[in-house]
């Protein structure tokens, strides 16, 4: 099992994500996709793997980035993981669980099926229109999108190509999942909210953003 | 007298346009497709303005300006497009990389 944490500029709170997920080290890879600030430094001497773009490329690149050194070095299961501190390491256990039981190939975690705590009104409108379009999308029946706590297994991680390196990579996913066949399932994860990963989500904005670099992608081959 | 080097300039677009077919149809096809009618119109004017009455532009002249417009559009979409195939080159590249220097924490190396 190996958990990947793309970063950009979290060495304010990168340690403390570390250190929740400590059971877990050696086995954790943190992808500093070109940070300005000690994220890498940090990582290193909290024990982790640390990947490090020379440049800036998006969370998507980096994901890919991590996926990808993971499976190099024979991971069964990869679990996704946000740096900002939202996510919960006992959620890391509830994905492994689900795969296992529901033999699934993707375990996606729902904050809708779980709790997110803190979570403001906007932000939960934003979600519910993203999971509404993802539906409409991909055909598949989730409760939420863009959650950045997923579970993919060897075979999920081998087939799966990140073309969208910045935030569109999350919707990018599900609309390939949806028609690739493979085993999908949503766990329950709880998600608390801080002043620090709300600064650092996506807004309406960058919603906008996202559905374009979508539709573009589209075009292009 | 200004036909000749419309005309050339067209062709170069439409041969230029017709050899991006691989890297996106869209403009692959449409960017030629487009010349052509542009070649045409710049040959025959009063087609232009036939053309242009009956799609109520107004004048010939006003019509063939929207089409190189629109011709200008396809190549600058072009241009993102292969842009954006550089960036997916770079990013390759930059993983490749990446992964080469990875720093592997002391009890694993």
């Amino acid at each position: 099992m190996w958990i990947v944490i793309p970063g950009f500029n979290e060495a304010r709170i990168i340690s403390n994500t570390l250190a929740s997920v400590g059971a877990w080290l050696p086995n954790v890879i943190v992808v500093d996709d070109g940070s300005s600030d000690d994220t890498a430094g940090q990582a290193a001497r909290a024990g982790a793997h640390v990947l490090r773009h020379p440049i800036n490329l998006g969370q998507g690149a980096a994901l890919g980035t991590g996926i990808r050194y993971a499976l190099l070095q024979q991971a069964e299961f990869i679990v996704t993981f946000d740096a900002d501190g939202q996510h919960r390491p006992e959620d890391i256990t509830v994905l492994l669980e689900a795969a296992q039981e529901q033999g699934a190939d993707v375990v996606l975690g729902s904050r809708f099926l779980g709790r997110a705590s803190n979570l403001p009104t906007s932000r939960r409108l934003l979600l519910k229109l993203a999971t509404a379009y993802t539906r409409l999308t991909t055909g598949l029946s989730l409760t939420d999108a863009h959650n950045g706590l997923r579970l993919f297994t060897r075979k999920a991680a081998e087939q799966l190509q990140f073309r969208q390196n910045r935030m569109a990579h999350a919707s990018e996913m599900l609309e390939w999942l949806g028609s690739s066949g493979l085993r999908i399932f949503e766990a329950p994860v709880n998600i608390v909210y801080t002043e620090y990963s709300l600064a650092k989500g996506q807004t309406v904005f960058s919603s906008f953003n996202i559905l374009w670099d979508l539709w573009l992608g589209r075009l292009y081959q | 007298m200004i036909k000749l080097p419309l005309i050339a300039l067209l062709v170069f677009c439409a041969l230029y346009g017709w050899r991006q077919r691989s890297l996106s149809p869209i403009v692959g096809f449409v960017t030629p497709l487009t010349c052509v009618v542009g070649i045409v119109l710049v040959v025959r004017p009063d087609w232009s303005s036939d053309a242009a009455r009956l799609l109520g532009v107004g004048r010939g002249a006003d019509l063939v300006l929207y089409i190189w417009t629109a011709i200008t559009i396809l190549v600058l979409a072009n241009v993102h497009f292969r842009l954006r195939a550089q960036h997916a080159m770079i990013t390759l590249l930059t993983r490749q990389i990446t992964i080469i220097e990875a720093r592997r924490p002391p009890t694993d190396a």
